[in-house]
Formats: C-alpha cells, sequence, structure tokens
C-alpha cells in the first residue's frame, strides 16, 4: 500500500548567492494527503516549482511514480557558487518542462487563481483536457475527431457534476465568487486526469466556513479519484483536518516531519511560527 | 451548447454563401469598366482579410506578437509567380538575367487549358504557403523564445531580411532580383471569354475557403489550447500544453496563410515584387485586425473591406481639385488629402473605438443574439 | 587605409545620430513600455520644420540671422509636436491594453508621413546647409563634413547632461521611480504626466538635434525620410537593451558602424538586412539586449 509517487531527493535551489530551498528530502505515499507548511517565504512554492519543471533545481533529484524526472547538479557559475550539499551526487541533467510533467500525470493550482481570464467555466476545463488529446492538429481541425471531442465534453459535463460547477459552465470563469474560482482551478487540474494533485494555498484568502467546504472537498476528490494530494497551506485547521503528514519548511530547510499530532507539539516548529531564534 | 454551436454554424455558412452569389451576380451584371474601384476593393478586400485573419490567429488568438506577415506574404507570392509564369513568357520577364533557371510552369505541366489553370494556381498558392510555413518553422526555432515586443521587433526584422535576400541580384535568375515578376495567371485569368467573369468570385472563394479553415482550427482543441496561452501561458504550460510546440504550429499555420494571401496579392496587383512588401504593409493589416477587434475573425473581415474602400475607393474625391459650380474652390482638396483624412479617421477609431468594431466578438454571435448576449454581458461587466 | 578611416568615420557620425534617436525610443519605453513608432517620423517632421523655416525666415530675417532663428524655431516646435502626440494620442490610452497605445503610435506616425506627403506634394525639398557644420574638412587624409566631428561631441555631451538630469534631479527620479514601477510611482503621488510629458520633450528635443545632424549629410528629405533611420535607432535600442540610455548609445554606435562598413561593401543590399540579423542574434543569446535587465516571470 505505501508505494511512493513521489520523491523529492536531496534537492537544493538556489538563485545566484541565495539558497531558496536547501538539502529537501521528502516523501508522499500513494494515497497519502501530505501537507508541507513553513513560514512565509520558507520556499515552499519554490519547493512546489521545482517538482512540476518551473525551475530546475541546482543539485538533486525528484521521482515519480518510480522514475526520475528530475535530476541536477551545478554547472557553469553556479559550480563556484554553490553552498549546498550532496554536489558530486548527481550528474545527470534531466529537465522537463512543466507541460511534461503534467503528461506524466501530475497536476497543480497555483497560490494566485492562474484561471484563464476570457474563457467560460466549461472551456476552462475543457482546455486542460487537451494535454489528453491524441488527434493532430488537421484531424481536429477538419473535424475528423468527432468522437473524441463529444467524448472530452461529455467527461467534462461529469466533471462539473462532481464539482458542483454545472449550474455556472457558461459563465466566465472571472464572473465567479473567489471560493468557487479555487474550486474551478482544482476541478481543472483534475481534468488533466493526474495521479498527483498539487495545490498552492488552497485555501488562501477564503473565509472560515469556505476553508471548511474545501477541506471536504479535498478529502472527497482524494477518493472519488484516487488520488494523491501534496498541499502547501497556511490555514492550520485545514492542515491539521485532512493531512496524513506533515513537512515543515524554514528558510529552505526541513525542520520537521511526522503527524499532524507531532507536529503540533514540536518546539522547533513552534519557535520557527513565533520567531524564536533558530537556536532554541 | 451544442445547438448554438450548430446555428452559428449555419449562420455563418448561409453568410458566405450569400456573399459569394451576391459577388458574381455583380460583376457580371455591373459592367466592371465603369466601376474599376468597386470592383478593386472587393477583390484587395478579400485578400487583406484572409492575411489579416491569419495574423489575428496568431496575435489575437494565441498571443504572440508578431510582424513578420508581410515577409511571408512575399514568400507566398514569389513562390506563386515562379512556379506560374507561362514558359514562353520566362525570357521576357527574366530578361535581365536571360532567361529564369526555373523552366516550367504549373499550369502546363498540369496539362494546361481550364483545367491545368485551376489546379496549377491551386497547387501554387497551397505550396507558397507551405514555402512560407516552412520558413517560419525555421525563424521560430530561435525568435518564438522572445517574449512580446522582442517577438515582434524580431519578426520585423525577418520580414526586412526576407526583402532584402529576395531583392539580391546573385539569386536574379529564379528571383528576377529587385524587378518584378509578372505575366503569371491573375484573377483575371478566371474572365471565362464570352461567358460569365469570375474574377472577383474567385477570389472570394479561395480568401473565404482559407478563412474558414483558420475559423475550424480556432474552434478546435488546438485552437483552445492557443487561447489558453494567450490567457496565462503559465497556466496553459501547468495544465500539459507544450508551449513550444503550440506557439510553433500557431506561427507556422499563421504564415501559411499570409502565404497563400501573398500568393492572392500576386494575383491582384498582376506583378510580384520584393519592394511592396514592407514593413508598412504589417502595419497595415495590424492596423485592420485591431480596427476589426483583436481575437475577432469576423471584425478582421470587416475591418478589412472597410479599410480598403476608404482607403482605394470612397476617399478618393479627396485627392482632385474640384471648383463647384458656383466658382467656389474646396479648399485643401489635392493629391494627398486623401491619406490625411484617412489617417485622422484611423486614429479617431482607435482612440474612441479601443476595442475594435467588434471587440472579440463574432457576427454570428451577433445575429444569433442570445446565447451570445449572455456571456457578453459578463465580460463588459467585469 | 584612408578608405577605412572614411568609413568609420561616417560610422562613427551615423551612430552618434542614431543614439540621439535611440535615446527617445528608449525613454519612452522604459517608462510606458510602448514603442513610439512615431518617433521616426517626430524626427522626420524637424527637418521638414528646418527647411520650411529656413525659407520662410529667409524673407524677414537678415540672412546671418536665419539659421539659427530657423534652429531654434525648428528644435521648439518639434519639442511642441512630442508632446502634443503624446497628450492626444497616448494619454487617452493610459488605461488601454498596451496594444492598443501602440496602434496608436502606428496611426500618428501614418497620419505625421501622410501630412507631410500632403504639405510637400510629395517632392524632395532641399535640406538647408548649415554654416560651420556643412563645411568639408580632412582628417587624417580623409575629407569629411565638419558634422562628422560635431556629432559624437555633442552626442557625448548631451548624453552626460541627460544622465545628470536623470541621476540627480527631482525629475529625474520620479522617471526613474515610473520606469520602475509605475503603478506604485503613481501612488507615491509622482505626477506621473508629467513625467510622461518631460519624457516626451526630452526625446523630442534629442530627435529634432538628431535630425540638424543627419540631414545635413543628405541633401533632400522626404516624407518617408524618417522610417528607415528610426528604425535603424529603435534597432539600436533594442540592441543595447531598451530601457538603457547606455545600451541605446553603445547600441546605436554598432549599428551606425557596422551599416557604414557593409554600405561600403559589395554586400550594401544587405545593410538592414545585416542590422536585423546582428539583432535577433543578440536577442536569441540575450533576450533583452546588451545592457537590459532580466524580468522573471514570477509563479
Amino acid at each position: 500500500m505505501s508505494e511512493t509517487v513521489l520523491k523529492v531527493e536531496n534537492v537544493t535551489m538556489q538563485f545566484g548567492g541565495v539558497v531558496a530551498v536547501d538539502n529537501l528530502n521528502l516523501e508522499v505515499n500513494r494515497g497519502e494527503i501530505v501537507a508541507l507548511i513553513g513560514p512565509n517565504g520558507a520556499g515552499k512554492t519554490t519547493a512546489f516549482n521545482v517538482i512540476t519543471g518551473v525551475y530546475q533545481p541546482t543539485n538533486g533529484a525528484v521521482w515519480f511514480q518510480g522514475e526520475k524526472i528530475v535530476e541536477n547538479h551545478p554547472q557553469g557559475k553556479m559550480k563556484a557558487l554553490y553552498k549546498g550539499e550532496h554536489a558530486g551526487e548527481y550528474t545527470a541533467v534531466l529537465a522537463p518542462t512543466p507541460d511534461r510533467v503534467t503528461r506524466l500525470g501530475m497536476a497543480r493550482t497555483f497560490q494566485n487563481i492562474r484561471l484563464w481570464k476570457s474563457q467560460t467555466v466549461f472551456d476552462n476545463i475543457l482546455i486542460a483536457k487537451h494535454c489528453r488529446a491524441t488527434s493532430n492538429v488537421f484531424s481536429a481541425a477538419f473535424r475528423l475527431n468527432r468522437k473524441e471531442e463529444a467524448e472530452q465534453r461529455e467527461n467534462v459535463e461529469a466533471l462539473l457534476e462532481t464539482v458542483g460547477l454545472v449550474d455556472v459552465k457558461n459563465e466566465l470563469a472571472t464572473s465567479l465568487p473567489y471560493g468557487r474560482q479555487r474550486r474551478l482551478e482544482i476541478a481543472r487540474a483534475l481534468a488533466a486526469e493526474p495521479k498527483l494533485l498539487l495545490l498552492d494555498e488552497p485555501a488562501a484568502g477564503m473565509n472560515p466556513q469556505e476553508t471548511e467546504e474545501l477541506t471536504a472537498f479535498i478529502s472527497e476528490i482524494r477518493d472519488r479519484f484516487r488520488l494523491t494530494v501534496f498541499l502547501i497551506e497556511h490555514h492550520m485547521n485545514l492542515v491539521m483536518n485532512i493531512s496524513e503528514r506533515i513537512y515543515v519548511l524554514d528558510f529552505g530547510k526541513l525542520i520537521a516531519q511526522g503527524t499532524p499530532a507531532e507536529i503540533q507539539n514540536d518546539k522547533r516548529v513552534i519557535d520557527a511560527y513565533l520567531g524564536v531564534s533558530g537556536d532554541a | 451548447m451544442e445547438k448554438t454551436n450548430k446555428k452559428r454554424l449555419w449562420i455563418t455558412l448561409l453568410c458566405a454563401a450569400a456573399l459569394l452569389i451576391l459577388v458574381t451576380l455583380l460583376e457580371n451584371v455591373l459592367d466592371p469598366s465603369k466601376n474599376v474601384m468597386l470592383f478593386i476593393s472587393l477583390k484587395k478586400g478579400a485578400v487583406y482579410a484572409l492575411v489579416a485573419v491569419s495574423m489575428n490567429l496568431l496575435n489575437g488568438f494565441t498571443g504572440l506578437f508578431s510582424l513578420g506577415q508581410a515577409g511571408f506574404m512575399l514568400l507566398g507570392a514569389y513562390t506563386y509567380a515562379i512556379l506560374t509564369i507561362p514558359t514562353d513568357q520566362r525570357d521576357a520577364v527574366y530578361y535581365i538575367y536571360n532567361g529564369s533557371a526555373i523552366n516550367f510552369s504549373l499550369p502546363e505541366l498540369l496539362g494546361g487549358g481550364p483545367v491545368g489553370l485551376v489546379l496549377g494556381v491551386l497547387l501554387a498558392l497551397i505550396l507558397g504557403g507551405c514555402v512560407a510555413a516552412a520558413v517560419a518553422w525555421l525563424i521560430g526555432l530561435p525568435v518564438l523564445r522572445l517574449k512580446s515586443d522582442y517577438l515582434a521587433i524580431a519578426t520585423l526584422g525577418f520580414g526586412e531580411i526576407i526583402r532584402a535576400v529576395f531583392q539580391w541580384d546573385k539569386l536574379g535568375p529564379v528571383t528576377n532580383g529587385a524587378n518584378a515578376l509578372k505575366n503569371f495567371p491573375t484573377f483575371s485569368s478566371f474572365n471565362i471569354q464570352g461567358g460569365p467573369r469570375l474574377s472577383t468570385c474567385v477570389a472570394f472563394l479561395l480568401a473565404g475557403i482559407c478563412i474558414a479553415v483558420i475559423l475550424l482550427l480556432i474552434n478546435s482543441t488546438y485552437g483552445r489550447a492557443f487561447k489558453a496561452i494567450r490567457d496565462d501561458e503559465v497556466a496553459a504550460e501547468a495544465m500539459g500544453i507544450n508551449l513550444a510546440r503550440h506557439k510553433r504550429l500557431s506561427f507556422c499555420i499563421s504564415s501559411f496563410f499570409a502565404g497563400v494571401g501573398g500568393g492572392l496579392f500576386a494575383m491582384l496587383v498582376n506583378q510580384a515584387q520584393a519592394k511592396t512588401f514592407t514593413t508598412a504593409m504589417t502595419y497595415e493589416i495590424l492596423l485592420i485586425v485591431v480596427i476589426g477587434g483583436i481575437g475577432s475573425v469576423s471584425g478582421s473581415c470587416i475591418a478589412a473591406f472597410l479599410y480598403v474602400a476608404a482607403s482605394e475607393w470612397w476617399l478618393r474625391f479627396l485627392d482632385t481639385e474640384t471648383v463647384l459650380k458656383n466658382g467656389f474652390k474646396v479648399p485643401f482638396l489635392r493629391t494627398g488629402f486623401r491619406m490625411v483624412v484617412f489617417s485622422v479617421i484611423i486614429m479617431i477609431v482607435v482612440l474612441f473605438f479601443r476595442r475594435g468594431i467588434m471587440g472579440d466578438r463574432e457576427l454570428p454571435d451577433l445575429l444569433a443574439g442570445l446565447s451570445g448576449k449572455t456571456r457578453r454581458k459578463e465580460a463588459s461587466g467585469k | 587605409m584612408q578608405y577605412a578611416i572614411s568609413i568609420l568615420l561616417s560610422g562613427i557620425s551615423l551612430g552618434g545620430q542614431y543614439a540621439l534617436i535611440a535615446i527617445g525610443y528608449t525613454l519612452v519605453y522604459g517608462i510606458l513600455r510602448l514603442i513610439n513608432f512615431a518617433h521616426g517620423d517626430v524626427f522626420m517632421v524637424a527637418g521638414l520644420l528646418m527647411v520650411y523655416l529656413t525659407s520662410f525666415l529667409g524673407g524677414i530675417l537678415p540672412p546671418a540671422a536665419v539659421i539659427p532663428a530657423g534652429l531654434l524655431l525648428a528644435v521648439v516646435l518639434t519639442v511642441v509636436l512630442g508632446f502634443v502626440i503624446e497628450r492626444a494620442a497616448y494619454k487617452p490610452l493610459r488605461e488601454a491594453p498596451r496594444m492598443s497605445v501602440m496602434i496608436s503610435a502606428i496611426g500618428v506616425s501614418y497620419l505625421l508621413q501622410n501630412l507631410a506627403t500632403y504639405i510637400t506634394g510629395g517632392l524632395p525639398q532641399m535640406y538647408p546647409e548649415i554654416p560651420g557644420i556643412s563645411k568639408t574638412i580632412t582628417i587624417a587624409g580623409v575629407p569629411t563634413k565638419v558634422v562628422t566631428v560635431v556629432t559624437p561631441v555633442l552626442v557625448l555631451v548631451l548624453v552626460v547632461a541627460l544622465t545628470q538630469l536623470i541621476n540627480h534631479t527631482k525629475i529625474g527620479m520620479a522617471m526613474r521611480a515610473a520606469a520602475k514601477d509605475f503603478e506604485t510611482a503613481q501612488l507615491m503621488g509622482i505626477r506621473i504626466n508629467a513625467v510622461i510629458s518631460v519624457t516626451f520633450v526630452i526625446g523630442s528635443f534629442l530627435a529634432a538635434v538628431g535630425s540638424v545632424l543627419y540631414f545635413t549629410n543628405y541633401p533632400s528629405i522626404v516624407p518617408l525620410s524618417g522610417a528607415l533611420p528610426g528604425l535603424r535607432a529603435f534597432v539600436a535600442a533594442v540592441f543595447g537593451g531598451i530601457g538603457s540610455i547606455p545600451g541605446a548609445v553603445v547600441g546605436a554606435f554598432i549599428i551606425g558602424i557596422s551599416e557604414s562598413v557593409i554600405k561600403g561593401s559589395s554586400w550594401s543590399i544587405f545593410s538592414d538586412a545585416f542590422t536585423f540579423a546582428l539583432l535577433i542574434v543578440i536577442l536569441v543569446a540575450k533576450p533583452t539586449g546588451l545592457f537590459g535587465e532580466k524580468v522573471t516571470d514570477k509563479v
């Protein structure tokens, strides 16, 4: 059961002289909901960006479903600048573009909602299906892919039904209230048929009631779509309620990991959040 | 959703068919020699509509700001001309270079006569598009990585480079250097002697088919992916859309149709000469796209006809000095005043109709009513 | 050897003239992110103004005063033109998408060209001879006009003055702030419209000076005279990294010299093509030009 879906191995991300993520190691197992928390600027989103191919790490590797998808080692100017560990261990360079990572089965949402503004709710989800389409540009333009197109539309309709957005399917995405835009963004990620769902602060800017609904929603889709969920969040209620395990990041370094109960009582975590100096 | 799509399709097809019949009737009822400007405007409008739509595909639907359109038109025009000049005309056309390096002509190879003409012209136009698309693919490798304004200036640069290459006298036996290529089949070649005149109809038909294909593409899964890239590149990439591939695709397809448009342009003006395909021409097409509405195919078409008719035909009287019956000489009217008025009109449109004639709506949306209306309300409400 | 020197001299002089135009592009782009397509035509209008003003003033002023008065008036009127264009064609579109403003710039360029064609009747206009800089002198055995020497010196003086203005005055600080972050600058109480007007005034002033130097080398001026130098200067600005003044100057000299070298060879038909090829190579290697700042899209 505890098959590892995502494995981040010795990942260091350095921008010039600034180390944003320092030797990060973590694992997410199939079917789990795992949270990555930490104070602002701890490097959480950077870690996400490394996993999804937006950034190329300075050193380290990322494994997905048993396959190494990202690998890098300090090169060029970075060789001299590199401050992290495990410098000599990696030799290959694997740098997939984000779309490639998504097609491998990993879909994400963004901290600041990034929906396609001029598109309807329906089209926002339909477009996400594009990466699963098999028709080439000719068969698509000359409508030789009718069957696939009809299938896609049916799937989108069904997905909208599941996530409860079917009533607004012909509205413009940006005309929805904030909470539903978040939900739409998650639905869009689901449309890409991922195995692993990455949520970057899904509850940001939500009121307590919306957060509660979202919490239920995440568990629900995990079960329904047999997903693994990896999320970044600040709302401790949400994190403690749904995550099975939690990783805590501070100044780019992993300072703790464990179950919600363990994390709640971890001295280093409390210090990090309350701002006590590091040697406490 | 499906239903309104069908409805839109029918409305579009009906409009197109009606337009084609109307144009053909007009040309055979009216005397072309007395309505020269009307028919020039119609034909030029059709050609510009195609080129504008092809530019809109790139700028309006994919969000890639490219200014290479004139360069790709040039490629199409030259390919078309080189492949269709009759062999017995080649010595006359290439007299400076003692004949042409290419000594065949597609209409003749395909059997000559009316059938050879139709097939040869079609094939030459398509090949013109292919050459433009192939060059676009090559150019795209380095420049499509550039962002917005930088992409614009790089593509503009390529337009200039292509123009210089085609004027190079070392290539004279193929391109005829800085001289014009002429004597190839034009729209008028389709006027059947003693029978119906079909030149305008042919222009409309060819441009119409191309625009229809672009429309089909825009409404396909690939078109939707293009729009996603335009709206938010980062999100599009995160949702599995391969940016490099789709941008290249859009760039090549747009260039293909610009190439075909260039071939049609050569047919329109009876010659192909590198110096006509200037940056100013690209700006003209860009103006049409913006005046019509960025992201609206029907807007581009309408704007193309209005633009051409206004600049070539309706304002023509401003260029001639006019003395009224009572001896009053109308001030300002003399050569050049037409273009001054025309540019003032353009400035007014740009300043006061910022979203263009159609915004991002399509004509069938307006006609089909409902579905368009509700969607638009929300769009303007945001 | 002499040939090489003469090529180099004309290249440097051309580069200096492009630099003066390029600064106008770069300043405006830095603040408004607008490619001011009309700038080349403002440069052309400055030349035409000089033609018409000297012939008009020739009738009412003593001969010695005609050229200085004409120069002064031409520069002032060009500056006014730049100011008016910004107020009439760009300011109303401040909130509109960037594309609209650029189209407006193309429209203004169109209008200026067509207006010039109408007024001149499309005929080339003789550019007046300006005593002092039109004279022929000999440098290292190569005959050339005084303007060739004057140009780089004048460019240097003007660029130093401009950088002083931008780095050490209040309006310069406002310009830098607006270039960094337009909206925040506005929120911090910077009168953004004044800043933009000043930018256009400076740009037009430099274009007017550049036009005097440039057209002295040519016998006549036509409505399209501004298009090509404008385009080349713009390329120079992009080449050096648009938004950066030193970049524009360095870019302009590189473009000017390489143009002059190619024009002197048997490849002269490719002079513009080469300029653009150079630009594309630079952009592909360094997407924001030589001195441009790297921009990253935050995810």
